[in-house]
């Protein structure tokens, strides 16, 4: 399940792959090693994500566009970047990114859901989203319902993919929505 | 490339300093608190990591009994007592925990506190230690 979950790293990757090769062919000069590159292919994944849930309404057909999205936008940008891709400059780095990564994730989704906004809220969201199976009229949200819906879509998808809802898995879109990536980023910068 | 020993070490350098990160965010002060988190909450944790449903200790008792007896009698609605409603952690907790169980003014499955008088139209199904579970005629 880890696995899987772990998975996702690509699927963001991949999804904001495209929009940045779109504009990298406009003429921009950055390399894919450049650290502002990654961060806005990190930004435009989450946003393609979050645009294929409000257009499809379904967290499976979500799942399985943005899945071949990535696949194609992940192998295009390889295939397109290839003479420029090089190992990083500074491993050490980017390993001590990882491991503040991984400490990152551990952290986050140990602990159940506590916390009142959370729990109410954003999660609340999440938990409605996947029961409904992605945004119906009778999905339920109920309270703040005018709120974002990037982090319980983000949430929901976690939990379509693993196949049940508790209270410590969702928080994983926690990671690549907020700390995780930044943490890597700083780490490597 | 990186070897297998340095990847097991980074993996190794992870979980402490997650574990590190962790004792410190729970503010476990002392050898007793981490002792117990290492001892008890960890392995609790990671044990229920997986399960469907998993982490509802963090609600209260009679909300955790009310969940178990909703679900056990595969309730699609209900509502509450007075006394359930007066302090507002209990309601949203059981409609958020119970969730897509919803919460109906007129529904038939009714959640009071097992101290609390069932109303006389309806008939006590379950009662536990510190909710109870009535079925009441629908309006």
């Amino acid at each position: 399940m880890l696995a899987v979950l772990s998975l996702s790293w690509f699927f963001i990757a991949g999804l904001g792959a495209l929009p940045a090769l779109a504009l990298a062919r406009r003429g921009s000069s950055s390399e894919p090693a450049d650290l502002r590159l990654l961060a806005a292919i990190w930004s435009y994944g989450l946003c393609l994500d979050y645009l294929l849930l409000l257009l499809l309404r379904s967290l499976a057909a979500t799942l399985i566009a943005g899945s071949l999205l990535a696949l194609a936008g992940g192998v295009s940008a390889l295939w397109l970047w290839r003479r420029r891709l090089r190992w990083p400059r500074y491993p050490r780095c980017w390993i001590a990114g990882f491991v503040l990564l991984l400490a990152a994730v551990m952290v986050v989704v140990i602990d159940p859901l506590d916390d009142w906004d959370a729990r109410s809220i954003w999660f609340f969201h999440d938990k409605a989203i996947f029961f409904a199976g992605g945004l119906r009229r009778d999905t339920g949200l109920l309270i703040h319902a005018e709120y974002p819906l990037l982090l319980p879509g983000l949430a929901a998808q976690v939990s379509e993919v693993v196949g049940f809802w508790n209270e410590y898995l969702p928080k994983f879109a926690l990671v690549p929505l907020h700390g995780g990536f930044d943490e890597l980023m700083d780490a490597g910068a | 490339m990186i070897g297998l020993r340095r990847f097991g070490a980074v993996m190794l350098l992870a979980v402490v300093a997650a574990g590190a990160l962790h004792v410190y965010l729970r503010r476990c002060t002392g050898p007793v608190a981490i002792q117990r988190y290492f001892t008890q909450s960890l392995p609790r944790e990671l044990a229920e990591f997986w399960r469907p449903g998993a982490g509802e200790w963090v609600l209260a008792k009679p909300v955790q009994q009310a969940l178990i007896m909703l679900r056990g009698h595969e309730a699609k609605s209900f509502r509450m007592s007075p006394g359930f409603k007066a302090d507002p952690e209990y309601p949203q907790r059981l409609m958020e925990g119970g969730w897509p169980i919803r919460l109906e003014a007129g529904a038939a499955w009714y959640v009071a506190f097992a101290s609390e008088q069932v109303p006389a139209s309806c008939s006590l199904v379950e009662r536990r230690e510190d909710a109870l579970l009535a079925r009441c005629p629908q309006p």
